[in-house]
């Protein structure tokens, strides 16, 4: 198992009221599994996107991933599982404006420790198709090609868990299919990816579909 | 994360920020600039006027007619030179020479100059003020009891009014008066107003009683002790003694003043010391100001780009990642316009030394501990105003950041 989740809560202290995002949820999810976290906004669902990706804690509960506890680790122990298991796809992209393609795919790598992470940077690129775009800077990358470089960094960290939180929401309705093509595939080659949507139509390309609802899973 | 890719990670987004980096950088310039030219110029003008104090000698009184603080020196004519001649009499003194110093134009053949000091004096002015002779001889002390019209001259003077020619047993003339050269004074170097190198030294006897205006009395008395240590007795002992002499009462007032060249020495370096330190200090307050600069642009920095912080941090980043980040971000900054600011500072202190050296000789030099200061101080800069950004974007949560637009 991949990912154990056993009773999290979360609950937000909003000054006045207190805010449960996440009541108790629990979950297990199997190596090379796609997966879809579908919800309102205000369901909980990023929530537990940012749990699952180590960039948040939980109140309570356990957090298993590929065999380690890492629900009450230190931040810098959890800087490191997500610089080493874990690789981010934001709906924004997040790429570093000021870096080009190869730069910003290196970055993860960088802080890993590596002195010359450029020729896996490359690779990663090539692979994804980018080959010809690797000193374009952000902005001069289409949404799709932007996506596309923030899947590569991803991945460049061989991560145990792909986590795209609305990986499509940024881009028109041909480049958001390209992508979960792309995703896919990936997932067709072993590796696991989780994706935290909304829209339903992005949710229908996955096998497995977890619904939530007031910080809980009602349906999976 | 290695040091060189935090280092190449700040250079980048300094690079991005081209103008604004430069102008942050600016206070650091000013700022060190002007430390470093403070400094050096003070300590360079220091040295100037300890050296001049030096040339003229430490175990040295001077002896002027009239009451210290009068400001100018007024013709008073109570020192004479048998004054001097009782002074020799305290133990511990070395020679005394009675002093004038005039102008005037001094031809010799169809050349002639204005800018030589005329100086009347003993023969054991020489010792009292360092002076060597390159060639002939000084006159004695029965050629000063006969008023002899006798000469030694400067090079410079020298120079002035033979050229090549050796001046020894020429003739010079002062104010129609005839007078043989007999010596030729050793270089001795430029005393800023006072060049020692274009002077006339006359037996004071004849400068007093054959120049006009004639006269009895001397402008001052040079006493050359054989120790330091000797010069506070001395002093007490030839004032107790004029007093005596100038029959002053109990409660009158000196009508003459005994400077101890020693205590001047130590008393203009400690005033030049302060000086120096008082200028350094109201130039490093600019610095100060050139920190807070950084600061308040390092704080709007880590706001502008909490969002960047927020993706390094969920790619990995550590806290001390971002921490050595923005810290090399505000070091390169200072240490770059600390670098800069004592190259201005140096051009500061050349170009300041230049246009005083028309009046003194002053040659400020770039000193290692001021280069050693300027890094030193651009560190410490660097360090105070860049720390506290830096924590507070170390500590910024990835969640809130990720989120922050």
């Amino acid at each position: 198992m991949l990912i154990e989740l056993r009773n999290i809560t979360k609950t937000y202290d909003m000054g006045d009221t207190k805010v449960q995002a996440l009541r108790g949820v629990s979950l297990d999810i199997e190596a090379g599994q796609l997966v879809a976290i579908i919800g309102a906004s205000g369901s909980g669902k990023s929530t537990l996107m940012q749990i699952l990706g180590c960039l948040d804690r939980p109140d309570e509960g356990q957090y298993i991933l590929d065999g380690q506890d890492v629900a009450q680790l230190s931040k810098n122990r959890l800087a490191e599982i997500r610089n080493r298991r874990i690789g981010f796809v934001f709906q924004s992209f997040n790429l570093l404006p000021r870096l080009d393609a190869v730069e910003n795919v290196e970055l993860p790598l960088l802080y890993r420790g590596l002195r010359h992470p450029r020729k896996q940077a490359e690779t990663m690129l090539n692979r994804l198709g980018l080959g010809d775009r690797m000193r374009h800077r952000p902005s001069q990358l289409s949404g799709g090609q932007a996506q596309r470089v923030a899947i590569a960094r991803a991945l460049v960290t061989d991560p145990a868990l792909l986590l795209a939180d609305e990986p499509t929401g940024n881009v028109d309705t041909a480049t958001s299919k390209e992508i979960m093509a792309l995703l896919k595939e990936l997932n067709d080659e072993g590796q696991t990816v989780l994706i935290v949507t909304h829209e339903l139509d992005i949710a229908a390309y996955c096998p497995r579909q977890i619904h939530m609802r007031d910080g809980q899973i009602v349906d999976q | 994360m290695l040091l060189w890719t935090t280092l190449k990670i700040a250079l980048a987004s300094l690079t991005a920020n081209k103008l604004r980096s430069l102008l942050t950088m600016l206070g650091v310039i000013i700022g060190v600039g002007a430390v470093i030219a403070m400094l050096s110029l003070g300590t360079g003008f220091g040295q100037v006027i300890s050296g001049y104090i030096g040339k003229l000698g430490t175990n040295v009184l001077f002896i002027r007619p009239g009451q210290r603080g009068m400001g100018v020196v007024t013709m008073v004519q109570t020192l004479t030179p048998q004054d001097g001649e009782a002074i020799l009499a305290i133990s511990g003194v070395r020679a005394v020479s009675p002093w004038s110093m005039g102008s005037g134009e001094i031809k010799a053949g169809n050349r002639n100059t204005n800018s030589a000091i005329i100086t009347g004096a003993s023969p054991a002015f020489l010792l009292t003020q360092g002076y060597e002779l390159a060639r002939g001889r000084m006159f004695n002390d029965s050629e000063v009891r006969r008023q002899a019209r006798l000469a030694v001259i400067g090079p410079k003077t020298a120079e002035d009014l033979f050229g090549p020619r050796p001046p020894v047993g020429q003739t010079i003339k002062i104010r129609g008066i005839s007078f043989d050269v007999i010596g030729l004074l050793a270089a001795k170097g430029d005393l800023g107003r006072f060049n020692a190198d274009d002077q006339v030294i006359l037996p004071y006897t004849t400068a007093m009683h054959q120049l006009p205006p004639r006269r009895d009395y001397v402008q001052a008395i040079v006493v050359d002790a054989f120790g330091q240590k000797d010069l506070d007795r001395i002093s007490k002992e030839a004032t107790a003694l004029l007093r005596h002499r100038h029959r002053l009462q109990p409660g009158d007032e000196d009508d003459f003043d005994v400077q101890n060249m020693a205590q001047l020495l130590a008393t203009f370096q400690a005033v030049s010391l302060g000086l120096t330190l008082f200028l350094g200090t109201i130039a490093a307050i600019s610095l100060v100001v050139g920190g807070i600069g950084i600061m308040n642009i390092m704080l709007a920095a880590v706001a502008e780009r909490t969002r960047e912080i927020g993706i390094r941090k969920a790619l990995g980043a550590k806290d001390r990642d971002i921490l050595g980040q923005f810290l090399i971000e505000a070091l390169v900054i200072t240490l770059g316009g600390g670098l800069v600011g004592l190259m201005l500072g140096w051009a500061l202190t050349a170009g300041g030394s230049a246009v005083v050296r028309t009046w003194l000789d002053m040659s400020a030099s770039l000193q290692w501990w001021v280069v050693a200061l300027s890094v030193a101080i651009s560190t410490i800069v660097g360090l105070a105003s860049g720390l506290y950004p830096a924590i507070r974007a170390s500590r910024l949560d990835p969640v809130e950041a990720l989120r922050y637009e």
